[in-house]
């Protein structure tokens, strides 16, 4: 699959998420997602470096910002499972907007045409980071790095694009 | 792959943690365990319930004890990727002797017999629950749940069979 795009419409698929009723879901992304204005960011690997120390952090700290600016949801992406999502947004006791959800299948990220191939780090296959803005399921914004590098996905080159 | 037995020779394969300098290490199993009386105690996934919950503290409780009885090393493994499991051995911080590895691609509980598929949870194929003690890489118990229940897997078993 050829990557995501600006212009394209993003894919339906199902991810993972525990609700707020600490309940495990599976969802279709375009049910979460329609009608809204989404900032939908993705991360390699939860409890890695980049991701803990710099990529989630910028969003929580940008989140009320982005907010104000028309943004309905801001969503953190991995292929790790749903309980290892939920613990790790759980070390972030100051988010507040940030929803963490899991491609556990694995397929929602071939469907974006995003993996990454991080098996000799013990990974195996996972997402590129990421951060698209998403317009009722249209892509109008997509930074995409080509692999863990952390250098136009962050929330400030998101809030630049607003 | 048949599930391992008593009186199996536990199979080589690769497995990986962060060691005490915090580097990625990719040790055999046979190095890891050879010459030694080893627990290796599995479970389907990192911040889990019944395996944050039960399993592991079950292990972390009857560490001293079961050092006593002659058991060098006890060995908590999963496949989830070894920054997940490194997190998640931080989460218990009064342990002293449970190491955390990886299985991180699968391949291990493969060669173990001991597949689970919970893709419908999403987390794909993990592990089955179980405890095994291992004495110079020789099976001298196995005791393995069918899936994830935890009946006959926990230190207690272990403690019995010493």
């Amino acid at each position: 699959m050829a990557p995501i795009a600006v212009g394209n419409v993003l894919p339906d698929g199902k991810i993972f998420l525990f609700d707020e009723k600490d309940q495990l879901q599976t969802v279709s992304v375009h049910s979460l997602l329609a009608g809204k204005k989404v900032i939908l960011f993705g991360v390699p690997g939860a409890f890695t470096s980049a991701c803990s120390l710099q990529h989630v952090p910028s969003f929580i700290e940008k989140a009320d910002q982005l907010k104000a600016k028309g943004i309905n949801e801001i969503i953190c992406y991995g292929m790790n499972d749903p309980y290892v999502m939920k613990a790790w947004g759980k070390t972030f006791p100051e988010n507040k907007h940030v929803k963490f959800v899991s491609d556990g299948s694995g397929e929602y990220t071939k469907l974006l045409g995003l993996e990454l191939d991080l098996k000799d780090k013990g990974l195996g296959i996972r997402t590129r980071r990421f951060a698209m803005l998403l317009d009722n399921l249209k892509v109008t914004v997509a930074n995409i790095e080509s692999g863990g590098e952390f250098t136009v996905s962050s929330a400030e080159d998101i809030l630049k694009a607003l | 792959m048949a599930p391992i037995a008593v009186g199996d020779v536990v199979p080589d394969g690769s497995i990986s943690f962060f060691d005490e300098n915090d580097q990625l290490q990719t040790v055999s199993v046979h190095t890891l365990a050879a010459g030694k009386k080893v627990i290796l105690f599995g479970v389907p996934g990192a911040f889990t319930p019944t395996c944050s919950m039960q399993h592991v503290p079950g292990f972390i409780e009857k560490a001293e004890e079961l050092k006593s009885k002659g058991v060098d090393e006890i060995i908590c493994f999963s496949v989830n990727d070894p920054f997940v499991m490194k997190a998640w051995g931080k989460s218990y911080p009064e342990n002293k002797h449970v190491k955390f590895v990886a299985d991180g691609s699968g391949e291990y509980t493969k060669l173990l017999g001991l597949e689970l598929d919970l893709t419908a949870k999403g987390l794909g194929v993990r592990s089955r629950r179980f405890a095994l003690l291992l004495d110079n890489l020789k099976v001298t118990v196995a005791n393995v749940e069918s899936g994830g229940e935890f009946t006959v897997s926990n230190a207690d078993d272990i403690l019995k069979a010493l």
